[in-house]
């Protein structure tokens, strides 16, 4: 099948769907999806002459006509959510099926706490005006894949926390592949507000139960309200076979603080987007990511920083650890816009290669159209040191698991970095898993 | 003599980048004896050091070395330290994110399991270096940072005589570890070796100056000049050293070997 197929393919499913679609919603979503799926019959799917798709190729998602029906999902039971959550208190959790907010799985939060935490179509039902905006053509749109997602969104989370609550204890999102995901594509769209002077920690768990192909096509929007802060922690352990696409688009009001923790591990193919717009004056960015890859995994990071106001900082450090045959690839961009006077923004990628044949294109780039700010910015590609190896052997540690235990090591500073223990033992563990799988698989010729 | 000895080198000839470094040189360690090597920078000092340990980066170009009547050269380095053989780096790494205490313990556990002993769980293990780290003054709080991250020069060096004092090699190399210490870092470099003295184990000090063995009194003194082992004697060469410098050797040709 041709990209033009793969097209038509999901242009075909929307009409043969946009009634069931429809009657979850409200009325006024229904011309904001049919915007969507022109927006993506336009744009069609990216190919490598885009210039932020140039080592990506989705082809094979082309090719693969997932199908976007809302359609019953899987079975998963209690035991199997428990074991994906990083906080076992399990209050303010959300479980979502291939898909489909589960009710009986999730504990959503109770309103008086200042806190609301529920599925999107819920909230859509409760309270529609408050979010319509939120879903109206964000400039996100523009990308073929929220675009797609735009069309057949059906559920998702929306997280609000409401003004001056110090929300502790992290809220959980969960989205499961059974083995029912087989051959379709999930389109889960999630809201995340942070109202001034709140604060709260949210964790993203994509999921797999099974190791069939699927893909997962989500779109995040958060923003953060003056003097807010959030830690958003995403967590990508899809099926091997998976594809995933999401993206977080933030948005920061004045003095907010956000951190951004992005661990990729799964999937066949996945593109882990995160764009934060630094919109007002005072607010501190930090953009935290590891991705590890195995055999023939294909993994991409896209971020960009955008200082569109002044006084921000930004931290950025993305991290990958490439083996077997895997590719990598880090587009992060910062762009100091006129006016964003004294802006601190940092950014480094260094790589690890593992193998001799995994592969890493990286580029990071800074765009400064401001003429009082401190920007630095620098990756590596490197192997494990020699010196490091050679020190940890000679104290009786075998080659295999010193290389084990320096590339941990490596890994181990964007765990670190989460400031909440639970999501930081959990990120920890899935990390230390996913190190022992590419351990397991024979080193490609 | 009848026994084996510890360490047999003959003729050892070793490159280190593109230099062959070591060229043609013999040196015989008894159980129970502790050898000093004193030379010039560049004479060979940490080649030999490191060809012991088994660095990969150090080939063996010609010559032998027998370890317990065995060739070492063939022993990867992890095999070489299971089989009781320790070098303490002259230039300790840092590996931050792999925690001193983890590592140790490792290694502990590896030089445990090997002599057919059980391992030591965590608090165990605590137990065991508490003692060891009071004895060479090294920080407790030390032990749960990353390997020598962020350590001083001393600090560095007191780890590697912990991990010498925690792992008990049979045969000790100890690579310029008291250079740049203070007298009371020194006396801890000391005390570390003098506490493994036994009949069944030696050790090698590689060192640049006679002070420390004032606290480690060599059973032989060597001067390695130019790859080769120059000259042998006593703990009165090493005084000799001290007052008249090296260039008199150079000087002076013929050899004298080590009683043996």
């Amino acid at each position: 099948m041709k990209p033009d197929a793969g097209l038509e393919h999901f242009v075909a499913s929307f009409a043969a769907n946009e009634a069931v679609l429809a009657e979850s919603s409200p009325a006024w979503l229904a011309p904001l999806r049919r915007d969507a799926i022109e927006k993506f019959a336009s744009l069609g799917f990216p190919t490598r002459k885009n210039e932020a798709w140039k080592y990506t190729n989705v082809g094979a998602i082309a090719k693969a006509a997932f199908d976007p029906s809302p359609t019953a999902n899987g079975a998963v039971s209690s035991g199997d959510v428990r074991a994906l959550l990083a906080d076992r208190a399990q209050e303010c959790t959300l479980v979502f099926i291939d898909g489909r907010f589960d009710r009986e799985l999730s504990t959503p939060a109770a309103q008086s706490s200042g806190l609301v935490v529920g599925s999107l179509s819920d909230a859509l039902a409760e309270s529609p005006t408050e979010l319509r905006p939120l879903l109206e053509a964000p400039d996100s749109l523009q990308r073929p894949f929220t675009a797609l997602n735009g069309a057949f969104q059906r559920d998702g989370a929306y997280v609000r926390v409401t003004r001056g609550v110090q929300w502790e204890q992290p809220i959980q999102l969960i989205f499961v592949a059974t083995p029912e995901a087989a051959g379709r594509i999930s389109n889960p769209r999630n809201l995340i507000s942070i109202d001034a002077g709140a604060s709260a920690a949210v964790m993203l768990h994509y999921a797999s139960l099974c190791d069939a192909s699927y893909s997962t096509n989500a779109v995040t929007q958060v923003r953060v309200g003056v003097d807010a802060e959030l830690d958003l922690v995403t967590i990508q352990s899809e099926s091997d076979s998976a594809y995933h696409l999401s993206s977080v688009d933030v948005m920061q009001d004045r003095d907010s603080r956000f951190r951004s923790h992005w661990v990729s591990l799964g999937g066949a193919l996945a593109r882990n987007e995160v764009h934060a717009r630094l919109d007002a004056p005072g607010t501190d960015c930090a953009l935290n990511g590891l991705f590890v890859a195995g055999g023939e995994q294909h993994v991409d990071s896209q971020t960009t920083i955008d200082h569109a106001s002044p006084h921000g900082t930004s931290r950025e450090l993305y991290k990958g650890i490439l083996d077997g045959r895997s590719r990598g690839v880090f587009n992060g961009a910062i762009l100091v816009r006129p006016g964003a006077q004294k802006t601190s923004a940092q950014q480094s990628n260094p790589n690890l290669l593992t193998s001799n044949a995994a592969h890493i294109d990286t580029k990071p780039t800074l765009e400064i159209r401001a003429n009082d700010v401190k920007c630095s910015h620098g990756a590596t590609i490197g192997r494990l040191d020699d010196d490091s190896l050679f020190y940890l052997r000679s104290r009786g540690v075998d080659l295999q698991r010193a290389r084990k235990m320096l590339t941990v090591a490596f890994a181990s500073e964007i765990a670190q970095g989460i400031p909440q223990e639970s999501l930081r033992a959990q990120v920890e563990k899935l990390v230390a898993e996913k190190l022992e799988r590419n351990e397991v698989q024979p080193e490609a010729a | 003599m009848g026994e084996t000895p510890l360490l047999e080198i003959q003729g050892l000839r070793a490159r280190a980048g593109d230099a062959e470094v070591l060229q043609g040189l013999d040196l015989i360690v008894q159980p129970g004896e502790v050898h000093a090597i004193m030379g010039p920078n560049g004479s060979g000092k940490s080649t030999l050091a490191n060809v012991l340990a088994g660095r990969p980066s150090v080939e063996v170009t010609g010559g032998s070395v027998l370890y317990q009547g065995n060739d070492l050269t063939t022993l990867v380095p992890e095999d070489r330290a299971k089989e009781g053989i320790f070098l303490a780096f002259q230039y300790p790494v840092e590996i931050p994110g792999v925690a001193n205490a983890y590592f140790m313990k490792a290694a502990l556990n590896v030089a445990r399991t090997h002599r057919g002993e059980p391992e030591l769980d965590g608090m165990d293990f605590l137990e065991f270096a508490r003692e060891k780290m009071k004895l060479v003054g090294f920080d407790e709080k030390l032990l749960n940072r990353g390997i020598n991250e962020g350590f001083s020069g001393g600090e560095k060096k007191r780890n590697e005589i912990l991990q010498m004092a925690i792992l008990e090699p049979r045969l000790a190399i100890l690579d310029e570890t008291d250079s740049g210490l203070d007298i009371d870092a020194l006396r801890v470099v000391a005390d570390g070796v003098n506490a493994l003295r036994s009949p069944e184990r030696a050790a090698i000090v590689i060192t640049h100056y006679q002070r420390l063995l004032e606290y480690v009194v060599p059973d032989f003194v060597h001067v390695l000049a130019d790859g080769r082992i120059v000259r042998s004697g006593d703990r009165e060469l090493a005084l000799e050293l001290e007052e008249r410098g090296y260039a008199w050797l150079e000087d002076a040709p013929g050899e004298t070997r080590a009683p043996l």
